[in-house]
C-alpha cells in the first residue's frame, strides 16, 4: 500500500446529506412515514442509474414518486430535493483540516446542474477546487462497482494505492477494499476524524493505543 | 438503579453493520448513572453485537472469516424446516453472541480509544431490528 496522496470524497452521504436522508426529510415534512430506502431494490437500481447519468433527474424523480407515496409531479420532487439537500458542516470542517500535500477530490454522484445549484449554497468551493471534481454522470461507465474505483484513480492521475476513497456505503467500501483500493466507510465526523488521525493525515506522530485514564 | 430502553434499528441485513456507540453513549449520559455497566442486547438470532475498531478493512476481513467458517451457501439443517434460509446467520450468532457489556465510569462508557459498539445484522432480508439498552449502577 503506497503513501496516500489524494482523498476522494463521495458527495451525497459524505459531504452532503444522502439521497435517502433528503427523501426522508421531505416525507417527514409532509407527515408521511419514513422509508428505509437502501432496502428497496427499485430505489437502489434507480439511484445507480442516476449516479451514472443513465437517468435524467426528471426520470429519476418519476421513478421515486410512487415509492414516496407523495402526489408531487417529478418536477416538483426534483425542486424539493434540491432545496432540501443540507451540507454535513462538521465533515466539511474536517476536510479543510487535511494538509495541503493531500489532494482533496469530490466525487459528484449528482448531475452537474444539481452540483452547480448546491455548490454555492453549501460552500463546497471552500473544500474542493473546480479542477478536482469528478462527475460520475459524465463517466459513461456501464456499472458502478467495481468500474468506478479504477475510473476514480485514473481521474485523480494516481495509482489506486495512493488514493483513499471515503464512501458512505459499507458494501461498496468493502468491495473497493477487496479490489485493492484503500477505502474508509463514512459513518460520522467522529470516525472520519479517527481515520484521518490513524492514517497520519492530522496530528499524529506516534500511535497511542493507551485508553483514556478514567479511574 | 437500572434504566432500560428498547431501540429500533432499520437494517437491510446481509452483513449490514450499524455503529451503535454514540446512541449508547447518549443513553448512558441521559440515565444519570455514574458508575456501573451498560448492556447492549440484540433481541434476534440472526445478528451479533461486538466491540471492534470501525474500519472497512476490519469489516471486510470479518466478513471473509464468517464466509470461511459459516458459508452463506451451505445446506444447513435449519433450512429443512422450510421457514427461512439463514442458517449461516444463526451459526455466526453462536460464534459471536448477541450482547456486549461496557463499564460505565464517571457517567461515560469506558471504551478504549479505537473501540466501537457494532451491530452486525446478517438476516437475509430487510427486517426491523430491536435492541435493549440497559444501564445498571448508581
Amino acid at each position: 500500500m503506497g503513501q496516500i496522496q489524494a482523498v476522494l470524497f463521495w458527495m451525497s452521504g459524505v459531504v452532503t446529506q444522502s439521497i435517502p436522508a433528503v427523501l426522508n426529510d421531505i416525507l417527514q415534512a409532509a407527515g408521511r412515514p419514513l422509508v428505509h430506502w437502501p432496502a428497496l431494490p427499485e430505489f437502489t437500481q434507480a439511484q445507480e442509474q442516476f449516479t451514472l447519468g443513465q437517468l435524467s433527474d426528471l426520470e429519476f424523480c418519476r421513478r421515486l414518486s410512487p415509492l414516496t407515496g407523495l402526489e408531487e409531479a417529478p418536477e416538483e420532487l426534483c425542486q424539493k430535493m434540491l432545496s432540501t439537500f443540507a451540507p454535513q458542516p462538521l465533515t466539511l470542517e474536517l476536510i479543510r483540516t487535511l494538509p495541503a500535500v493531500i489532494e482533496r477530490w469530490l466525487v459528484a454522484d449528482l448531475p452537474a446542474a444539481w452540483h452547480e445549484a448546491l455548490a454555492d449554497r453549501l460552500n463546497l468551493q471552500s473544500c474542493f477546487a473546480p479542477e478536482r471534481l469528478v462527475f460520475l454522470g459524465q463517466s459513461e461507465l456501464p456499472r458502478l462497482v467495481p468500474d468506478v474505483y479504477y475510473y476514480l484513480s485514473r481521474c485523480a492521475h494516481r495509482e489506486a494505492g495512493n488514493c483513499l476513497l471515503v464512501d458512505p456505503m459499507l458494501r461498496r467500501a468493502m468491495e473497493a477494499i477487496n479490489h485493492g483500493f484503500p477505502t474508509a466507510h463514512y459513518v460520522n465526523p467522529r470516525l472520519l476524524k479517527q481515520e484521518f488521525y490513524l492514517r497520519g493525515f492530522t496530528g499524529r506522530t506516534t500511535l497511542n493505543h493507551k485508553p483514556e485514564q478514567v479511574l | 438503579m437500572i434504566v432500560s430502553k428498547q431501540i429500533l434499528v432499520q437494517s437491510d441485513g446481509r452483513f449490514n453493520v450499524v455503529v451503535l456507540t454514540d446512541q449508547v453513549a447518549d443513553f448512558v449520559r441521559e440515565s444519570g448513572i455514574q458508575t456501573g455497566q451498560a448492556l447492549v442486547f440484540l433481541q434476534h438470532t440472526t445478528g451479533v453485537v461486538i466491540i471492534e475498531e470501525y474500519d472497512a478493512g476490519v469489516l471486510a476481513d470479518l466478513k471473509d472469516m464468517f464466509e470461511r467458517l459459516t458459508p452463506s451457501a451451505y445446506p444447513y439443517k435449519h433450512h429443512l424446516r422450510g421457514v427461512d434460509y439463514n442458517g449461516h446467520a444463526h451459526m455466526r450468532l453462536a460464534l459471536m453472541q448477541p450482547a456486549v457489556t461496557v463499564p460505565v465510569i464517571k457517567g461515560r462508557l469506558a471504551l478504549g480509544t479505537y473501540q466501537d459498539i457494532l451491530l452486525i445484522d446478517d438476516q437475509v432480508e430487510q427486517q426491523p431490528r430491536y435492541l435493549i439498552l440497559q444501564v445498571t449502577g448508581e
